[in-house]
């Protein structure tokens, strides 16, 4: 069995806000291997664009990775200095978030900051570099590449822009790649082309990909695994098929059931009451349980995570019977 | 036997968006240093009829018109050509009482909860201003209006002292309800209305609406990109590509037997949960910008049956089967037919 | 984080949270308050009324800090060329600066506002065409245009007052249109356009409030700067009539003689008259952090 590409155990990272101290990421362990794709599915204010940013390393103050290893390619992120995390992002951590304009300087030409990206972490002339970069335009599907290297970002649309981010997140080919909700924001037959060039390139390049979403449909179609994530913690974690066909964890039952095409037409659409507790007012333990139909006295206190091979929840009362949330 | 009148009929809409020129801009234009400003065409020739109690779904993706066509129908907007009825009457010739009867009828539910309401004015106040200032107060005046209509969204009450940024998104979503049917409207354009909330709230909201149309007797009309969720909730479905409609039918038809490639494209994007692993076979090609539609059928540059007279002329959306239109050349105008009807045909 | 609203706050309570929060704030806030309260007790607290000759001893003139009049009354700061007490000849020049320059500044902040609201709201022509106007105020240097005015229409109070609104309702009505702008543009004020509510209502009740921001903190500024161009006016002598001199008009009388070393008579007014202006500013620009609405959640 491979050492998996990336390992996390127990990350927290805090927020120390005038209100409060805002935990938005409250212990998380995940597990990839190359050349897999694990889905993070999770609401707003669930924590998992956090999640997603401490691995990289990309969390400002009032933020701070508080406690919890990150382990890549054998190697605890959390120690690395300032200049060794720096040389591996852009070469063998990328990220790609839902604003490609995160990624672009609209005042920059996207060949003059492929090339600056390429040359940061390789010493080739600049038309090896340029060379590099039409290539790798070429293989997210941007038409004439050689050509639109010299366009601004402002010439491209919204789904060619995100191409454009990718072509940059893939210019090193690395091991591991965090998407934070890249398709969200486009239209539904723009995100299907995205999607399949993203699904290509990660079968080619054999490349770890971390898909965070709030879209169960989407990490349904992508990822071979994936894990749920609620105030903060992982509430479940698994493959696709265990998760979605036998969840375990009420929210993920819940999630599943509430989608339209798991209801029957015209009756009212299963619905999870309440809603998700604000960052400072979590409940203590359980943070599911003032919304959980089967919530006791003991989901008072802290769930822990029960495995069994590799699915896993934390849940003092999993849910057995599945056979009502199939779609 | 008398006919009902629909509720809403779009006849013929056009809707052109063109920035207005000033005196400089106009002699640019003139001594020919400066073009016009180019025209957005967000509508293009729209028909669309909603019944009495109807729900109906109105689909499509960026620049397809959507949005304006609600604004449209909602009164909020004139057409640049065509015009609008509401239960039979144009609603451009009406004026006075009739003119603000009509605008209070048809409410419109937008899209984000943030900016809809106005940060500076209690709970109370945004629910409760229009009736009061529209005489439209029961008995027992502001504070049981207010009350009884946070009540009926599922709010609790006693939060009507509060100010919009102490609410979730979902809560102001529902506030947002509330402030429309303080009005006693016939009609809710319901503008992306859930789009911009968490999957769970969507449910929640969902719901909301199907119990208000039962309990009140409402019309919606319900503007989504997300043919899921249109498909829970109505009894139509219209789906328009850059400023026309494509397609209309009845739910079931539209999902068991799309005629036209681009409702094709749609459903199969439709995210379902037991599609494990599948490969994504997109349709080809970015949306155009509605500032320069592509000539005959908008949608022939990225459709994969295109023929020769998709190019040049325009498809009139005609009737495919009972209640049930299409805009497509594909076989003879029915538009493209499902693989088994196909079959059928050939024998 | 410093300006996000907390939960229920109002306005009010926000912006005196967030000057009590900064110390320089604070001290800046309590001198204004001094001073202010200083001037409209004026005739109580000062010792003498200066624009009564009467009272007024023309021996006693000249007089350095500290000395004793005659009648046993100490000059505090001395007295100008005229007998009259500095102290209390300050004291109504800060009433009369004080008031003129909250008149200008209130009703500049009403036409700025109502020609702001009306562009921003109506679009189009109207827009273009008060937006030509107001670029055209604030191309010409204030003092210039209030000069002008001046000569042509002759001194008075109210004369020099106007001349101020003429040059200060620019800035207002640029502010308020660029935030009206904005929140013309949010959903709120389309859906109070379908339930029907009147364009006035919705100007006044819904885009008005939430406009305050940047008004509140101009007009702090704005206050400052006319009592300054006040000042200026008065100084170069076509401000004020002599008869209600501001500390403009203190200054430039006491400007003859300071090179004789007679200094009272200009460095106090003067320094007067950098407290209020320089007390008025650091309010303002703790103001404009405190309503910063990118800070606002």
């Amino acid at each position: 069995m491979t050492a998996p590409l990336l390992k996390v155990q127990g990350l927290k990272t805090w927020f120390d806000t005038p209100r409060g101290m805002v935990k938005s990421v409250d212990g998380v362990d995940l597990e990839l291997r190359r050349g897999e794709i694990l889905g993070l599915v999770g609401e707003s204010g669930s924590g998992k664009s956090v999640t997603g940013f401490s691995l990289i390393g990309l969390v400002d103050p009032p933020g701070r990775v508080v406690d919890g290893r990150i382990e890549f390619n054998g190697e605890d992120l959390r120690t690395a200095s300032p200049a060794g995390l720096r040389s591996l992002r852009g070469d063998r951590i990328a990220m790609i978030f839902q604003d490609p304009m995160m990624t672009l300087n609209p005042v920059l030409r996207i060949g003059t900051q492929m090339i600056e990206t390429v040359r940061a972490h390789r010493n080739v002339s600049r038309a090896e570099a340029r060379a590099k970069a039409v290539e790798a335009l070429g293989k997210v599907g941007i038409p004439r590449p050689a050509e639109r290297i010299d366009a601004y970002p402002h010439e491209f649309s919204g789904g060619m822009r995100q191409r454009v981010a990718i072509a940059i997140a893939l210019l090193h080919e690395p091991d591991l790649i965090i998407a934070d909700e890249p398709t969200t924001a486009l239209d539904v037959t723009i995100q299907s082309q995205i999607l399949a060039e993203v699904q290509k390139l990660a079968a080619e390049m054999g490349l770890g990909l971390i898909w965070i979403s709030h879209d169960l449909g989407v990490v349904a179609a992508l990822a071979q695994r994936v894990a749920v994530m609620y105030a903060g913690r992982i509430v479940e974690r698994g493959t696709i098929d265990e998760v979605l066909d036998t969840p375990r964890h009420p929210y993920t039952a819940g999630l599943i059931g509430s989608t339209p095409m798991a209801n029957v037409r015209g009756q009212p659409l299963r619905q999870i009451p309440g809603s998700a507790p604000p960052p400072l007012g979590r409940p203590e333990g359980c943070p599911f349980r003032p919304r959980c139909a089967h919530a006791t006295d003991i989901c008072r206190t802290e769930p822990q995570e029960t495995l069994a091979g590799g699915h896993g929840w934390r849940c003092f009362h999993p849910l057995q019977d599945a056979a009502e949330v199939r779609t | 036997m008398t006919i009902t009148p629909p509720a809403a009929r779009a006849v013929a809409v056009t809707k052109r968006f063109q920035r207005k020129t000033d005196f400089a801009d106009r002699l640019a234009i003139r001594l020919g240093i400066a073009s016009p400003p180019p025209a957005v065409h967000a509508l293009d020739a729209v028909d669309l009829e909603v019944g009495k109690g109807e729900v109906v779904g109105l689909v499509g993706e960026s620049g397809c018109g959507k949005s304006t066509l609600g604004r449209v129908i909602a009164g909020m907007l004139p057409p640049t050509s065509g015009h609008v009825e509401h239960d039979g009457k144009d609603i451009a010739q009406l004026r006075g009482k009739a003119a603000r009867d009509m605008r209070l009828a048809t409410q419109i539910i937008f899209q984000d909860p943030m900016s809809s309401l106005n940060p500076r004015k209690r709970v109370r106040e945004i629910i409760g201003e229009a009736p009061r200032v529209h005489g439209l107060m029961p008995r027992g005046g502001t504070r049981k209006l207010v009350e009884d209509l946070l009540a009926r969204v599922g709010l609790d009450p006693a939060m009507a002292d509060r100010y919009p940024h102490q609410f979730s998104g979902g809560q102001r979503q529902r506030i947002g309800i509330a402030r429309a049917l303080a009005v006693n409207p016939d009609f809710l354009i319901c503008d992306e209305s859930i789009a911009a909330l968490d999957v769970s709230i969507q449910a929640q909201v969902i719901n909301l609406f199907m119990q208000l149309r039962a309990e009140l007797g409402l019309t919606l009309l319900f503007i989504s990109h997300d043919l899921s969720v249109v498909r829970h909730i109505s009894d139509r479905v219209v789906i328009m590509y850059l400023g026309r409609v494509v397609e209309e039918a009845s739910t079931d038809a539209i999902f068991d037997t799309p005629r036209h490639p681009y409702t094709e494209a749609l459903l199969h994007e439709i995210p379902r949960l037991d599609r494990r692993a599948r490969s994504f076979s997109p349709v080809k090609g970015e949306i155009p910008s509605p500032v320069n539609p592509p000539s005959g059928c908008h949608f022939h540059p990225r459709c994969p049956f295109a023929m020769e007279i998709c190019a040049t002329t325009r498809p009139p959306l005609l009737d495919v089967a009972a209640g049930h239109r299409a805009a497509c050349h594909l076989n003879g105008g029915q538009g493209r037919l499902p693989l088994e009807i196909q079959n059928h045909t050939q024998d | 984080m410093m300006g996000a609203l907390l939960t229920g706050e109002t306005m009010f309570a926000r912006i005196l949270r967030g000057i009590l929060a900064s110390p320089k704030a604070t001290a800046a806030a309590l001198v204004c308050l001094t001073l202010v309260v200083a001037a409209l007790l004026a005739p109580v607290i000062a010792p003498q009324d200066p624009y009564d000759l009467g009272v007024i001893d023309f021996f006693d003139s000249r007089l350095p800090p500290g000395s004793e009049s005659l009648s046993g009354m100490t000059y505090w700061l001395g007295t100008d060329t005229q007998g009259r007490d500095m102290f209390s000849a300050m004291l109504y020049g800060l009433r009369t600066s004080l008031a003129v320059g909250l008149t200008s500044g209130l009703l500049a902040l009403v036409v700025g506002t109502t020609l702001g609201l009306i562009a921003a709201y109506m679009g189009g022509r109207m827009d273009a065409f008060i937006m030509r106007f107001v670029d055209l105020m604030l191309g010409f240097p204030t003092i210039l245009v209030a000069l002008m005015i001046l000569v042509v229409f002759g001194q008075g109070t109210w004369k020099v007052i106007l001349a101020l609104v003429f040059v200060q309702w620019a800035y207002f009505a640029r502010a308020v249109r660029g935030a009206a702008l904005v929140e013309t543009g949010k959903d709120y004020v389309e859906a109070a356009r379908c339930l029907g509510l009147s364009s006035t209502r919705i100007l006044a009740a819904h885009i008005l409030p939430n406009c305050l921001p940047p008004l509140i903190v101009i007009g702090t500024i704005q206050v400052a700067n006319a009592i300054a161009a006040e000042a200026t006016l008065s100084f170069l002598g076509i401000g004020l009539p002599i008869t209600e001199p501001s500390l403009g008009l203190l200054i430039a009388n006491g400007y003859q003689v300071l090179l004789a070393g007679l200094y009272w008579m200009s460095v106090y007014p003067g320094l007067l008259l950098l407290a209020i202006v320089f007390s008025v500013n650091i309010v303002g620009d703790r103001l404009r952090e405190v309503l910063n609405p990118r800070l606002e959640t």
